[in-house]
């Protein structure tokens, strides 16, 4: 199993992460790992884990579906067993119950603009791909999925990694695992797309660019302090500053960049009322395909990428959140090291070629 | 944890923990509370116009603390507005020296408060997106009329268009000093040397001003209150359901409302960590999850945050189907005795929730801040949590009897 351990600075709690092959990229029927998740919580294991005072979640995503557990220390080696019987034993019986509950977060998924804007995005850039499913907000027809479908998916149910932070390397799960395996992308999307929902105040401008996969190591270093200098660093990145700082257009303009095992995924966004649409997009390509970038800006960019990996780590569940990639697509150990090495020696030409590289993107607006 | 009073008046907290970070939390007792009409919001339009130029600082908040790869951020509450760097352990002076120039030297230049102006109006857009936030603000200004507490946080959008920059300014002035803040440094420093840091930042700066401190009250809510909203076609129905609870002047007050919060909702963090998401879903086992079970809805949810006053503890059903059942079936969960068994279940959870919430230096920090400004005391709060446990369910049920109020009802279809 791939799986890593790492010493908890903190002696009475432990959190376990354990990714499984139920995300979005995986699921032999696209929503099933949606009803799972509330079915599995209504087991009577499930239950005992909370009367045990344990947290847990269980997040789909587009690679993977996150279980992620918190729980005093002494109380995580029963925990992570019950959680394992809850994962195979899911009361089927409940089935009915489960899709309800789904097809309701769902639809409130949908409610909110910035999600559905991401996963019209999605959708136009990865076409046929799994990774034109929002994880969440995508329109699944879980009314479909049967009971079949829930037993075929634990059948094949695997864990592709596991991430234990606790004072001690106590924890094993005893389900099958297996590797990531990537499902390549044959042609990209492009184009735009307008949904307009009522009762909305905002909209939300969503433009998104395929890239480095996380896999792709140094495009994916190179990436990451791209996406701090746009829109990735807070106040200090250029879309922020263009966008909110200098114009008062938006509350919110950022960017985000998703190295995920098949692409990545670079997003920029930004809410404002309708009448500023036009503008707004036309200003965030521009701040995007600014081709101008100074010494300093750059060391900023990598002081700030190397600083915030220690301030993410600050918490149990920080440690777990930053080190579970390098199992689950079976990076090497020393893959952060590798990555602060990388960025330090980047120069401004290594990033505007990279700018240049991006391919063309989906415009999604909603509100 | 060590406390120590500067002649200045200012609270200086310190707290060391085996990491390489810092967070250092700089407490104002001045929010919503503190807010009068002509200015409601304004507490978090002055706490954006500190995000802009301020004197002596050689670059911006921001400039500064990304250029080091620290977390920064900014909270108005109902009570308090606070100010966070988690930083690096070697950059942790960085931190007081923006914490020491922003209490004195903002600028609040009138061209960059319009822009906050406008950014703050976009954020009341954002809000008013959600339709969560509209059922909550709509039974908020049923709950309060005279009340600070009636336009939550975010204030009203005539106020926020209209107020000057010169009243805002006098309100930074009025409420930002060290006699009204509590400094927080939890990390990998030793104590005695924050402590020495924060001499070296804050000391020499006055204690003039005024503080925020104000007498706790309340305004009854009439009776059982039931409002009808219109929802789009795109959003689904449910039903709000909110009552009031005491707040943290009552420390006993709160111990009760931390055991029915668990026994009712089953789950809260009680600080929330900054830099990474913790684990947290409705537990099934919880007395709300059975509205699902019994087919009353299709997911519930509920929201509470301990402030200083008596405040509302909301509960949404989505999916709802007869709301006046569904609101019927919550009276009869929140009234029902707890057995022995919901009370180990809740006495459990409150216990690791307590655990969790100390685990990281941004949310201890929180916890000791938010204790000091309500009670005067940095573990009072960790302590009424941990006491709650002690509670029987003869204390449930006088509790649910007496201190909470009529329900006000909203629904949403």
């Amino acid at each position: 199993m791939n799986r890593l351990f790492i010493k908890s600075p903190v002696n009475d709690v432990a959190v376990v992460n354990i990714a499984l092959n139920l995300g979005s990229l995986q699921e032999q029927t696209p929503g099933v790992a949606n009803v799972l998740v509330p079915l599995w919580r209504m087991s009577d294991y499930a239950k005992e884990l909370e009367r045990m005072g344990v947290s847990f979640t269980m997040e789909k995503g587009l690679d993977y579906l996150a279980v992620r557990v918190k729980a005093r220390y002494q109380v995580i080696t029963k925990a992570v067993d019950l959680l394992t019987k809850a994962l195979l034993n899911p009361p089927i019986n409940r089935l009915d119950d489960a899709v309800r509950e789904a097809s309701t977060w769902v639809a409130l998924s949908r409610e909110d603009t910035a999600t559905l804007s991401i996963a019209e995005a999605l959708k136009l850039l990865f076409r046929d791909h799994p990774y034109s499913r929002h994880p969440l907000a995508y329109e699944y027809q879980l009314a479909g999925i049967t009971k079949d479908d829930v037993k075929r998916a634990i059948d094949n149910l695997r864990v592709l990694s596991l991430t234990v932070v606790a004072p001690e390397d106590v924890v094993e799960v005893d389900l099958p695992s297996a590797n990531y395996v990537e499902i390549p992308i044959r042609e990209f999307g492009s184009g735009a797309r307008d949904v307009k929902l009522e009762g909305k105040v905002q909209t939300t401008v969503t433009i998104m660019y395929p890239t480095h996969g996380i896999r792709d190591l140094e495009g994916s270093f190179r990436m990451n302090v791209l996406n701090a200098i746009i829109g990735g660093m807070g106040l200090v990145s250029r879309l922020y500053r263009e966008v909110r700082v200098k114009r008062g257009l938006a509350y919110y303009a950022y960017s985000m960049y998703w190295p995920l095992g098949s692409s990545g995924v670079f997003i920029a966004m930004a809410g404002v009322r309708r009448e500023f649409v036009k503008d707004t997009i036309d200003l965030m390509l521009g701040v995007i395909s600014n081709e101008s970038l100074s010494e300093d800006e750059l060391a900023m960019a990598v002081r700030n990428r190397i600083g915030r990996l220690k301030v993410m780590t600050e918490s149990p569940e920080g440690l777990a959140g930053t080190y579970s990639v390098i199992p689950t697509y079976g990076l090497p150990n020393d893959y952060y090291e590798r990555y602060i090495n990388y960025i330090k020696s980047l120069r401004p030409e290594d990033l505007i070629r990279e700018l240049r590289s991006l391919g063309r993107p989906v415009i999604v607006t909603v509100g | 944890m060590i406390r120590v009073f500067l002649d200045n008046g200012l609270v200086v907290i310190a707290h060391q923990m085996p990491v390489d970070v810092s967070a250092i939390y700089m407490f104002y007792n001045v929010g919503a509370k503190n807010e009068y009409p002509g200015i409601y919001g304004g507490s978090h339009l002055v706490e954006h116009m500190l995000f802009r130029r301020i004197e002596g600082l050689g670059k911006s908040v921001d400039e500064l603390v990304e250029g080091v790869g620290g977390y920064f951020n900014g909270f108005t509450n109902y009570d308090y507005t606070a100010y966070v760097e988690v930083l690096p352990l070697e950059f942790t002076e960085l931190g007081l020296e923006i914490e020491s120039r922003r209490m004195v030297g903002a600028v609040f230049d009138p061209e960059e408060f319009e822009l906050e102006r406008k950014i703050v109006l976009s954020e009341f857009d954002m809000d008013e997106n959600d339709a969560d936030f509209r059922l909550m603000y709509r039974a908020s200004m049923i709950a309060w009329d005279t009340h600070p507490y009636r336009y939550a946080v975010i204030g009203l959008r005539r106020d926020l268009s209209r107020v000057s920059r010169d009243e805002l300014f006098r309100y930074y002035r009025r409420y930002y000093n060290a006699r009204n803040a509590v400094l927080v440094v939890a990390g990998g420093l030793p104590e005695s040397k924050v402590v020495e840091m924060a001499r070296k930042y804050f000391g020499k700066l006055e204690g003039d001003g005024e503080t925020g401190s104000v007498e706790a009250w309340d305004e009854n809510v009439p009776g059982r209150v039931r409002v009808e909203m219109k929802a789009p076609p795109n959003e689904s129905p449910r039903l709000l359901y909110a009552i009031k609870v005491p707040g943290v002047h009552d420390i006993e007050g709160f111990r009760k409302v931390v055991l029915f919060d668990f026994v009712v909702s089953g789950d809260r963090a009680f600080t929330y960590g900054l830099t990474a998401r913790e684990p947290m879903a409705v537990p099934r086992s919880s007395r709300l999850y059975r509205l699902v079970e019994e087919g009353l809805g299709n997911a519930v949810y509920s929201y509470y945050e301990p402030t200083y006053m008596n405040n509302l503890y909301y509960v949404i059903v989505y999916g709802v189907k007869d709301p006046d059942k569904a609101a019927a079936r919550i009276e009869e969960l929140i009234m029902e005795r707890p057995s022995d068994e919901e009370l180990r279940f809740a006495r459990e959870r409150i216990l690791a929730r307590l655990s969790f919430s100390m685990d990281a230096p941004s949310k201890l920090a929180q916890l000791y801040g938010l204790s000091q400004l309500f009670t005067g005391d940095p573990s009072a709060m960790a302590r009424a949590i941990e006491e709650s446990t002690k509670l029987g369910g003869d204390d449930y049920v006088e509790f649910v009897n007496k201190s909470i109020s009529p329900p006000i009802m909203i629904i949403y279809r």
